[in-house]
């Protein structure tokens, strides 16, 4: 059984938990641990994930058998009809069975009620990630290097028309 | 400064002009009323000006001249979909509302735009809008209120409301009216 709800703020430390524990299993072999680090204390602090919801990034938590064991966000991102998708992550021991599809699913619904034509994503180059996207029908537009403070992000942009 | 000068603080809501037909005059002299900025689609402009409306800019289709008597008017252009490019615009601008005279309604005209400005159509009789879930508000009885796409919205429930037919509900009584559902908004009708 599979449930997917809205978060509100009172979910924010079970996101902060989740990004915690799955973020070095995602991450490990990807980029060094200390911009996993880094990168959680920025992006992943109760404040920084309070502030993403204040400023309008919805994010999604799914539940499977009533466990939850993952998390989606997104938000608009530019006014020619496209939603960005920030994140999707989902317990490592949970990967595999078709929660991610079931999830990314619900985004495409969610920003397609919104008036969105395309639903845009990052993903670093070495990620597992990648592929799935592939899978469920994203194509690279483009391979980008962004700084991020001391560190370079490695990613693709990938984007899916929604129809 | 001028005293003729008008300044628009943008508080009041634009007007756009899709669709002039069959609009009530008077319904039109009260979305006026407070000097909006005006902006209308470039197959409307004879008939806009032609009431004596003051235009601040006009939609134009690259395809579509128009009169080189208007030149003092602002040119925008749009390439297939007027609404949305004036959409757009308001947007861009910084307006926080705009009222949309049009003779038909399609919820992905709109959708996009929702949590981006305030938005109320008007077609003919029919005020247009956008309310979030739990919304409610006071009505006299034996008032209709029309879902605008029923195809698109879960769990919805009602309450002060006679379910009469599809998207149609009435009023029983002087009082609230409100509607919950799942989706982030839904579009109401009401009759003015």
């Amino acid at each position: 059984m599979i449930a997917i709800r809205k978060a509100s703020t009172s979910d924010i430390e079970l996101i902060n938990q989740l990004a915690h524990e799955i973020w070095w299993d995602t991450y490990k072999a990807v980029i060094p641990d200390e911009q996993i680090t880094f990168m959680l204390s920025k992006m992943y602090s109760l404040v920084a994930l309070e502030e993403q919801m204040n400023k309008d990034i919805t994010f999604l938590i799914l539940a499977y058998e009533g466990v939850d064991e993952g998390f989606a966000a997104y938000e608009k991102h530019d006014i020619d009809k496209s939603y960005k998708l920030e994140k999707l992550y989902l317990s490592k021991t949970q990967q595999g069975k078709g929660l991610g599809r079931v999830l990314i699913s619900r985004v495409e619904e969610n920003v397609k009620f919104l008036g969105a034509s395309f639903l845009y994503l990052n993903v670093n180059r070495n990620n597992n990630a990648f592929n799935f996207y592939q899978k469920v029908g994203y194509e690279v537009i483009e391979t980008v290097e962004i700084p991020y403070f001391d560190f370079i992000l490695n990613d693709y942009v990938m984007r899916k028309e929604l129809k | 400064m001028s005293s003729h000068h008008i300044v628009r603080e943008k508080q009041e809501p634009a007007l756009l002009i899709v669709n002039l037909d069959g609009f009530n005059d008077e319904y039109l002299g009260q979305l006026l009323e407070w000097s909006p900025t005006v902006i209308v689609t470039d197959t409307m402009i004879d008939e806009v000006l032609s009431l004596g409306i003051k235009i601040d800019a006009v939609l134009e289709n690259k395809d579509y001249n128009i009169s080189d008597q208007q030149e003092h008017i602002l040119r925008i252009p749009y390439s297939q979909d007027a609404l949305d490019k004036g959409l757009k615009h308001f947007v861009k601008e910084g307006y926080p509302a705009v009222n949309v005279i049009n003779k038909s309604f399609e919820f992905k005209e709109y959708q996009f735009y929702v949590d981006l400005i305030d938005i109320v159509v008007f077609i003919e009789e029919r005020k247009i809008y956008p309310i979030p879930s739990g919304f409610s508000k006071w009505q006299r009885a034996n008032e209709e209120i029309a879902i605008l796409h029923p195809e698109y919205i879960d769990d919805l429930s009602f309450a002060g409301l006679e379910h009469i037919q599809e998207n149609i509900y009435r009023t029983q009584k002087d009082g609230f009216f409100s509607f919950t559902f799942s989706q982030p908004y839904i579009f109401i009708a009401e009759y003015i």
